[in-house]
């Protein structure tokens, strides 16, 4: 039994404590820039961010490592049962692997189920393609890798999933714009290939948000007014037009007004406008005095280049 | 064939073509990010944000699983078909949100890796298939800058991750299939491979029959061993699918579905066509017509869709075999779920033989080169042939590359032709 377990000798240890140093440097580092930052001084944050770092830092250095042995010559075994060498310890590695998770995880025991069907599958995969390259030896180090990374986020409890939105106010790619005032309009031009057909369409600008305001939208389909926009609860805004209004057109230009100025009345504009019929210039707004290219971002007082978001379909 | 060990020599060589293609990858999701990823272009209403940066409404189905993965709370929501054909990629995207922080990076860290790996997947695929280097190379080329992969970035439903599985499933079962030598283990790999596959995505079903091609020119075992070991592969396979459902059902997962069934289980859309049939005529139109082989087409855009078929034709036996089969297969997909991807499936092989077409066409270059005569060039009318098959070559897979990602200099006919084959495409 004492041979089984025999304790590392002096060669081994200095030469782990070794291969731990440059890794605790990066932890120390870490923990002392988050102590000099004025945001996070507090002393468990900047302990937790270092031992992180150090980690991070090994699997690092450990994934290099397996990544040259990968790209390594395959060479054969020189000694019979060389081969196999590592073998036990990959074994070991994982067996013990899998006991720690479980051991984190036993307050929840669905997310125990998970976890472990999920680390078995990845270790499998992972030991499997490193091992039959590289031989047990680095499939033993691919495998405390994986055992690491899974294991790490035993202690957190993650209760919500994240928030999704469809705009931020001040986001590059998806914001909202409005009326900032009464003679504001907004205008959009779809250009169709062929003659719309024998049946009506609808229009829908999409809402930024739930809108159960005063205000209503007016539109304007190629110069013909069709009055307020129904709303829906989502705050998207619809228009159908009828097939006398739709029937043979090849270009829709849809205007919009406000009933009254309400700054919560608000549509989505999106930067991107490669799928845009009518290119980077399908969407342009009048800000009283004069027609502009693209949107308008109130909210930060200037204009973007992008399009409304919006969709013309059959009725 | 197994593949040729590198000589030390080619080590700096491997690292460096890996690198690049990690580079190639990197670049190609990023700069869409800037330009605008294929789905936002496409779909404006169906985008969102995650902590500011842009991904699909679809991405609701694994976001709400992180503290499923993560959270100490009893099961919430059930896993359905949607989640555990994606459970391997869910589960490395929960486990690296725990590390970073962020869901949306961790998400695309997932994408991007699997998708650099299915790329060297690919390679070595493409290697083992009998291609030369340099074909190999252009194969993976165009393979990692395919639409199938790039058309999914930034969409957050790990689709990226999913279609990149194809390349690394063939190399896996092929490496499988040449390397193992014992019955046991190769059926066992092989009825594992099967159920991987099935929880990253859902490739197990064209590899099902494209393992019997390759089994079959495995002579070192008799007739008898080999479909015993494919039918034990499938078997293991069914069993183990039974064991994962029935450990979520114990561990509830498995009973409350949310949003039920969002993707359609392969085998019920047969059934239910099967049994909508009321008499022979009414199964013509599941026979691969021509609509669906003209959709194919397109999505691959048709000249690399041409080249790779004419590659192809250059290609062994077997690799035409496992390429026949499994193109059958995704014509069949095709008719039961019309979606670009779907029309993709057998991408790898696609790409390599245009890699293979692109490849002859630089020899062909050559041997017109050595039949000139050129003033001026004094180098020997061999090396002359190698450097002018290298630049052919690599010119006509650049260029193959180029019209399907176009998009990046603005122009987006491809992208929004490629996205109408999914449900239309919306006019704005």
């Amino acid at each position: 039994m004492i041979g089984a377990f025999s304790l590392p000798g002096r060669a081994e240890v200095r030469s782990a404590v070794a291969g731990a140093l440059p890794h605790g440097i990066v932890g120390l580092v870490v923990a002392q820039l988050h102590l000099a930052l004025p945001s996070s001084a507090e002393p468990h944050l900047a302990l937790a961010a270092g031992v992180k770092w150090a980690v991070l830092s090994w699997i690092v250095s450990e994934a290099l490592a397996v990544a040259i042995m990968l790209a390594r010559p395959v060479l054969g075994p020189k000694r019979p049962g060389e081969a196999d060498a590592g073998r036990g310890t990959l074994l070991r590695i994982v067996g013990v692997g899998a006991i720690i998770i479980a051991a984190a995880l036993l307050r929840s025991p669905g997310r125990l189920v998970l976890n472990l069907l999920g680390f078995a599958m990845v270790t499998v995969t992972v030991c499997w393609t490193v091992q039959r390259r590289a031989g047990w030896g680095a499939s033993a180090r691919a495998a405390s890798i994986v055992v690491v990374l899974a294991f790490f986020p035993t202690h957190l409890d993650y209760p919500t999933p994240p928030l999704k939105v469809r705009v931020l106010p001040d986001n590059p790619f998806n914001w909202s714009t409005g009326w900032p005032s009464g003679e504001w309009v907004l205008r959009h031009r779809v250009e169709l290939d062929a003659p719309w057909p024998e049946k009506g369409a609808s229009i829908t600008f999409i809402g930024d948000r739930e809108y159960i305001g005063p205000a209503a939208i007016l539109a304007r389909v190629n110069e013909r007014d069709l009055g307020p926009m129904r709303r829906e609860v989502s705050g998207h805004a619809i228009i159908e037009l009828p097939a006398d209004v739709a029937r043979g057109q090849r270009m829709f230009v849809i205007e919009l007004r406000t009933s009254i100025s309400d700054p919560a009345l608000r549509l989505t504009a999106q930067r991107w406008t490669g799928g845009a019929t009518a290119g980077s210039g399908a969407s342009s707004y009048f800000d009283g005095e004069r027609w502009h290219t693209g949107t308008f971002n109130d909210a930060l007082g200037s204009p973007k280049p992008g399009v409304y978001v919006m969709l013309l379909g059959p009725l | 064939m197994r593949e040729p060990s590198a000589p030390p020599s080619q080590v700096t060589c491997t690292f460096t073509l890996h690198a690049a293609l990690f580079g190639l990858v990197c670049v190609l999701a990023l700069l869409r990010i800037l330009t605008g990823p294929w789905y936002h272009t496409y779909n404006p209403p169906g985008a969102n944000l995650l902590e500011g940066w842009p991904v699909s409404w679809e991405s609701e189905y694994y976001l709400i699983h992180l503290p499923s993965f993560l959270g100490d709370g009893p099961p919430a929501l059930g896993l359905s078909l949607v989640h555990t054909r994606t459970f391997i990629n869910l589960y490395l995207a929960s486990m690296l949100t725990a590390w970073t922080g962020s869901a949306f990076w961790s998400f695309a860290a997932v994408d991007v890796v699997i998708w650099f790996l299915g790329g060297v997947a690919a390679f070595h695929l493409m290697r083992r298939l009998g291609t030369s280097s340099v074909a190999a190379a252009l194969g993976t080329l165009l393979c990692v800058s395919s639409p199938i992969l790039s058309s999914n970035m930034w969409r957050h439903d790990l689709h990226a991750a999913n279609f990149s599985t194809m390349p690394l499933g063939l190399w896996a079962g092929i490496a499988l299939v040449e390397d193992e030598r014992n019955r046991g283990k190769l059926t066992l790999g092989l009825g594992a491979l099967l159920f991987l596959l099935s929880v990253s995505y859902q490739y197990q079903w064209i590899l099902v029959p494209v393992l019997a091609v390759l089994l079959a020119f495995q002579t070192r075992f008799a007739p008898t061993s080999r479909a015993g070991i494919w039918a034990g592969a499938v078997v293991l396979y069914l069993v183990a699918s039974a064991i994962f459902r029935g450990i979520l059902d114990i561990s509830g997962y498995g009973s409350m579905l949310l949003g039920g069934e969002v993707v359609s289980r392969p085998s019920q859309l047969a059934l239910d066509r099967l049994r909508a049939a009321r008499g022979p005529l009414d199964l013509v139109p599941l026979l691969p017509v021509v609509h669906v082989s003209l959709e194919t087409m397109q999505v691959y855009h048709p000249l690399v869709f041409i080249t790779g078929i004419a590659g192809m034709l250059l290609a062994n036996w077997r690799t035409r075999l496992v390429a026949l089969v499994a193109s059958a297969v995704t014509l069949a997909s095709t008719l039961l779920y019309s979606a670009p991807w779907t029309a993709m499936s057998a991408f790898p092989l696609v790409y390599l033989g245009a890699g293979m077409a692109c490849e002859a066409l630089g020899l062909a270059a050559a041997h017109v080169s050595r039949l000139l005569p050129i003033p001026y060039v004094r180098v020997s009318p061999f090396r002359l042939g190698a450097v002018v098959t290298v630049c052919v070559s690599v010119l006509c897979a650049a260029m193959l590359c180029v019209l399907t990602n176009l998009d990046l200099a603005g122009d987006t006919r491809f992208l929004m032709r490629f996205w109408s084959y999914f449900g239309g495409g919306p006019l704005f």
